[in-house]
């Protein structure tokens, strides 16, 4: 079938919508609300095109046979501009003087200035931890409101109210804190206009980095490595290590250690659960690295709590690791020390703030401040300090060794990947063959793989985006027998965490996703109890996996009902 | 869909045997009616009949219509706020009424309009208010 955009003829296939078929081919028609991993509702009116003479919004008319199209027609110019007016009419003067998609989208109409001036006055919501909203920021795209009730199923946020008077509200008009909310952040990752951020820790960081008294030691998650450089105009999925360490240096941090290196941790911790629970015949067992799925699994599946595995997440783990064993190595009191950790997610924000992680004893949380990607982007520009033109520059040691396994954390599947190569070692007393399980890779909700293990079928699952984590669940409490599942809230895991590089879309997200592998791909040593740092930090101060010193540092509780918090 | 349907059916009963419908409330239908809780709250707050919280003994509502705007129920409202000391959106102090807007009420033919206690007043002028309000005292 063909339509006709702008005089010439395009192929398309039925089920189309006019926007995706100008997209393919490089027509350029300005959007707003439009995202691609949504639904269209066609509610900001900007992508308007000329279907048959009729004016249409492109991105949820479908294309028909023989349609001829018109994108740039001078009336569509001036509706077009009509309408993006009449949006940054409705916002807070402030947000246009931002670089935020509303103001780029300004640019492409030709719009300076807004006409008119009827912003709303409201109450921002600073409740949360993790999250903050400024309600007088949002155009009512809807697509937070979306993601949260298609994507993520969790239905924490919603529209109150009707006509001009309506705008996002937590359920039951209360504080997102007190909603359904498990902190992923997909809503501020997808907002437009930065009317949903991250709860904003740049300005107590640099408090921080101007104490010259204290030892700031800062972790970068695994996925950081391979978003930042978007930032900084590098293409998605450009490898970025060693020049984040050098610019981590030249913020004013002593130390930079990798969470890689926990991760590996985790992976000891969590196969020796895994293997410990086979024996008890406690199954399924869930991984616990993601916070969101943690408080999503406890406010709507209280009765699987007992699966989740106790061992903290990396970002836990290195907090805890910091304050005792690198303190008592560098001869230092843990109070001297300044721990920042560098992660894609808001969650991690509310969980270092929860009162369980404080296990190092220093009468403080185990990591003090937690920075999202975008704030570090964001604080490196404000320093001026170009990413681009930095020396690579290794971790520091003792705790930024890493292997293969704890690098794929960051990817949907790669927990289960790395915990199965330790797992099948402690089980059957020899290495995995091919360290690769590409069952595990890809971009489908749920995964499905079996293993077989001392003559007995190990079946796993992994989901990523909480409302397949919601059907795995389901299915699970139907009946179905999974051995070991693992649960990423964000869709394609960490990497497209809440706290990335906007924009984001699975064009991105599998880029991202394939500069992980690639890391584990160059990697020597890809197995995590085969990293000699970790044999180190056990035969130094942990003794064994699951001894009684690292039960206490490394694993944690969880509340029986509702959420952390 | 069928859910749907039968969301507003449930809300409305409630609003009309209590006069609101309470948080608990909303909670509740959203599991008898199978639906998220965010989807039973947006509707409950999408329509002006329907209200979260305790209002007023009585409930007047001015239709904010084009028609009606046109014969003047900006006048009207002004008039109301003015007489009974309130502004739109508010109750008065003693809880006696509540004065409100609502969306088009299908009486364009004979607007200006207005909605007391579920009860429509239509072509209604500052004396006629005067009338009906003498009588809700």
């Amino acid at each position: 079938m063909q339509i006709i955009i702008n005089e010439r003829y395009y192929d398309f296939k039925k089920g189309e919508t006019i926007l995706q078929i100008a997209k393919r081919h490089g027509i350029e028609i300005p959007t707003l609300c439009y995202h691609s991993m949504l639904k269209p509702e066609g509610r900001c009116r900007v992508c308007l095109v000329s279907a048959n003479g009729k004016i249409v919004t492109s991105c949820d008319t479908l294309a028909e046979k023989g349609m001829h199209v018109v994108t740039n027609s001078k009336k569509l110019q001036k509706m077009r501009k009509k309408a993006v007016d009449l949006i940054a009419s409705s916002v807070e003067p402030q947000t246009l003087k931002e670089d935020n998609e509303l103001t780029r989208v300004m640019k492409k109409v030709g719009l300076k200035k807004p006409s008119y001036r009827h912003h709303k006055i409201l109450k921002s919501d600073k409740s949360s931890n993790a999250i903050w909203r400024n309600n007088n920021k949002c155009i009512a795209c809807g697509r937070c409101v979306q993601f949260c009730e298609k994507i993520q199923s969790v239905n924490a946020i919603t529209f109150s109210g009707r006509g001009n008077r309506m705008v996002v509200e937590g359920v039951g008009g209360e504080e997102l804190a007190s909603t359904s909310c498990v902190s992923c952040g997909q809503c501020s990752l997808v907002c437009p206009t930065n009317a949903i951020t991250e709860a904003k820790s740049i300005a107590r960081m640099e408090r921080m980095l101007r104490n010259k008294k204290k030892l700031k030691i800062v972790q970068i998650a695994p996925s950081v490595r391979v978003s930042i450089g978007e930032s900084f105009g590098l293409k998605a999925g450009e490898i970025v290590t060693g020049k984040i360490v050098s610019a981590l240096h030249k913020l004013g941090f002593d130390v930079v250690f990798d969470t890689n290196f926990s991760a590996d941790l985790t992976i000891m911790e969590e196969a020796t659960e895994f293997v410990e629970r086979i024996k008890e015949k406690r199954l399924p067992l869930f991984t616990s690295c993601c916070p969101a799925w943690i408080d999503f699994c406890c406010e709507f599946f209280p009765e699987f709590v007992k699966n989740l595995s106790t061992t903290k997440s990396p970002q836990q783990m290195m907090g805890a690791m910091i304050k005792t064993y690198y303190a008592k190595k560098r001869n230092i009191n843990a109070k001297n020390i300044v721990s920042v950790s560098i992660m894609p997610c808001t969650a991690k924000k509310k969980e270092a703030s929860l009162k369980e992680m404080r296990s190092s004893n220093a009468g403080k949380q185990d990591i003090d401040l937690v920075l999202t990607t975008r704030e570090l982007a964001e604080l490196l520009k404000r320093k001026k300090i170009d990413l681009k033109k930095m020396k690579p520059m290794k971790f520091n040691d003792p705790l930024g060794e890493s292997s293969g396994a704890g690098s794929i954390f960051g990817a949907s599947g790669g927990v289960m990947e790395a915990a199965l190569r330790t797992a099948y070692f402690l089980l059957e007393g020899k290495e995995l063959k091919n360290a690769d399980i590409k069952q595990l890779r890809g971009e489908r909700g749920i995964k499905e793989f079996k293993i077989k293990i001392r003559g007995k079928k190990i079946r796993t699952a992994v989901a990523h985006g909480l409302s397949n984590a919601r059907l795995l669940l389901e299915r699970i409490r139907s009946g179905e027998k999974f051995d070991f599942v693992e649960v990423m809230a964000c869709p394609g895991g960490c990497i497209g965490g809440g706290g990335q590089p906007k924009p984001s879309d699975w064009s991105v997200l599998k880029a991202r996703i394939q500069a992980i592998y690639e890391i584990d791909k160059r990697k020597k040593i890809r197995k995590s109890h085969k990293n000699p740092s970790i044999k180190k930090v056990y035969s130094e101060f942990l003794k064994e996996p699951a001894s009684e010193k690292a039960r206490k540092l490394l694993h944690r509780h969880y509340p029986l009902k509702g959420k952390t918090i | 869909m069928i859910a749907k349907k039968v969301l507003l059916n449930e809300l409305g009963k409630e609003q009309k045997k209590k006069g609101f419908v309470s948080k608990k409330k909303l909670k509740e239908i959203a599991k008898n009616v199978c639906l998220p809780e965010s989807e039973v709250f947006s509707a409950a707050t999408f329509y002006s009949f329907l209200s979260l919280e305790k209002r007023a003994k009585h409930i007047i509502q001015v239709c904010n219509c084009p028609s009606s705007h046109l014969h003047g129920s900006d006048r009207i409202m002004k008039y109301l706020e003015k007489k009974l000391k309130v502004k739109a959106g508010h109750a008065t102090k003693n809880k006696l009424f509540f004065l409100s807007e609502t969306s088009c009420v299908g009486l364009c033919d004979k607007a200006p309009a207005i909605i007391i206690d579920g009860k429509p007043y239509v072509k209604v002028n500052e004396k006629k208010i005067d009338k009906i309000l003498r009588k809700l005292k």
